[in-house]
């Protein structure tokens, strides 16, 4: 018997009521039909996995500069490039002269500065450090070019910082004219901190929708993702998983109150409120260890 | 461009605001996981997958933003990379006798189907990834396409199924495949 349709069906969430009924009753009992649903299921996979690829490989080809382990080591490279240009200069402006009591200083100096370019950089703001940065080296080499004119010059005595000129650097392009973003401003979401926090606990991602008619205090659960239907923005909320036995069972507290979810059903469903009074003690002193 | 317009215009399955915002925020949340012990190619792994995951969401029209972009993104982030510290925790706790041969078989299975859609008509490609991939509508799928209606784009996306099933059939006998 051909299996393709129905399973194509049930797979398209086109199956309801009785019909659906009786294809889970029949996944029980006929291999036959689990096969097809499974190939079904991968040829689904093998398309979505495909996209994923396409747009990786969109994404792969998109020039983007080096990210934050770049950024340390374009800085230490800078530091690095201004150290040894203006040691050169200082040798071309002192020559051999051990006499010169300046020499010491000026490196010191000059040291203690890329050591701040390298480390002290703040963090908040890389698009803004890294475009002060390049300008910073292109002012760093001008005055290692113009020590080294002036030293074979001889006019060392004639050089002035303040005579320095520093060509113009365009500031970086923002598409976001009026976004700027730095990590100070992320605000990461309570549940998915509550996720990162409690490691074993569930893995489900998370999804709120709100403004749906039907469903104003619901939940649905899919693979690896839980959908919260109403209005969850609006105060934090928390996921509390408990072992009961092999079981594993989930808990959504929101507004002073406890939830069960039910993991095992796979449509939208709405939140009851738990009234067993020793599950809510458990809950509660679980919600009270938690940081 | 200010951030509703972006996203707005992701909605709407444009790539190329994609690659704006790849851009705009690759740094931020790359640093994220290279500051976690995270090389800077699995953060770009994980940045990528993250903006993949973004994209899904809001092309299927399952997304209300009630926070910036960049936050909904770097939780995303978060949470891709702690699942795969954990994956990597668990992988060096396994026992190297005893691999799981099923998940590999099913991986391997998944890759064979991803190249038979590479054989797959243009149009039919897209109609196939719009709805499993993007979770488009019928209806959208029709407007996206230009089909007559619906209904058109029903039968299409049916074919063109029916067609992938037939082309990985066909290229891979039952019992390689399937056993």
């Amino acid at each position: 018997m051909n299996y393709y349709d129905i399973v194509g069906a049930y797979l398209d969430s086109e199956l309801e009521g009785e019909a659906l009924r009786d294809f889970k009753t029949e996944l029980t009992t006929n291999p036959a039909l689990n096969k097809e649903l499974e190939f079904q299921q991968q040829l689904i996979e093998g398309i979505k996995e495909n996209r994923r690829l396409d747009l990786k490989t969109r994404l792969d080809n998109i020039p983007v500069s080096g990210g934050a382990g770049t950024i340390t080591f374009g800085k230490i490279v800078t530091g690095v490039v201004i150290l040894a240009g203006v040691g050169y200069g200082l040798f071309t402006i002192f020559g051999m002269d051990e006499s010169s009591t300046q020499q010491p200083g000026i490196i010191s100096e000059v040291v203690e500065n890329s050591a701040d370019v390298i480390q002290y950089a703040p963090e908040d703001k890389i698009d803004q450090t890294l475009s002060e940065e390049e300008s910073s080296s292109v002012k760093k080499e001008t005055v290692i070019k113009r020590e080294q004119d002036t030293a074979q010059d001889n006019t060392m005595e004639k050089l002035n910082t303040e005579d320095i000129i520093t060509p113009d650097v365009p500031e970086p392009i923002d598409e976001f004219e009026t976004d700027k973003i730095s990590e100070d401003d992320i605000e990461v979401p309570s549940k998915n901190l509550g996720i990162m926090e409690y490691p074993n606990e569930s893995n489900l991602e998370i999804s709120i929708i709100r403004n749906k008619r039907k469903y104003n205090f619901h939940y649905q659960v899919k693979t690896d993702q839980l959908i919260l239907y109403g209005n969850f923005d609006e105060e934090p909320y928390q996921l509390l998983e408990i072992n009961v036995g092999n079981d594993k069972h989930l808990y959504l507290y929101f507004k002073g109150m406890y939830y069960e979810i039910d993991k095992k059903t796979q449509e939208v469903a709405p939140l009851i409120k738990i009234t067993n009074r020793k599950l809510i003690s458990a809950l509660n002193k679980l919600k009270d260890k938690s940081p | 461009m200010n951030e509703i317009e972006i996203f707005d215009r992701i909605c709407s399955g444009d790539e190329k605001a994609l690659d704006v915002i790849y851009k705009k925020y690759y740094r931020m949340m790359t640093k994220m996981v290279i500051s976690n012990n995270g090389t800077e190619q699995e953060a770009k792994d994980i940045y990528q997958d993250a903006l993949i995951v973004f994209w899904q969401k809001a092309v299927s029209g399952n997304l209300v933003m009630t926070s910036k972009m960049s936050t909904y993104i770097y939780s995303i982030c978060l949470n891709l990379w702690r699942k795969e510290l954990d994956r990597k925790g668990r992988h060096s706790r396994e026992q190297k006798d005893s691999p799981d041969y099923q998940d590999h078989e099913s991986a391997e299975r998944i890759k064979i189907i991803n190249n038979c859609v590479n054989k797959l008509g243009g149009t039919c490609k897209k109609v196939l990834t719009y709805f499993y991939f993007d979770g488009m509508s019928m209806a959208e799928i029709a407007e996206k396409l230009g089909f007559a209606n619906t209904n058109t784009a029903k039968t299409k996306k049916y074919k063109c199924k029916k067609k992938l099933d037939e082309i990985v059939k066909s290229m891979y006998s039952e019992s390689d495949f399937l056993d």
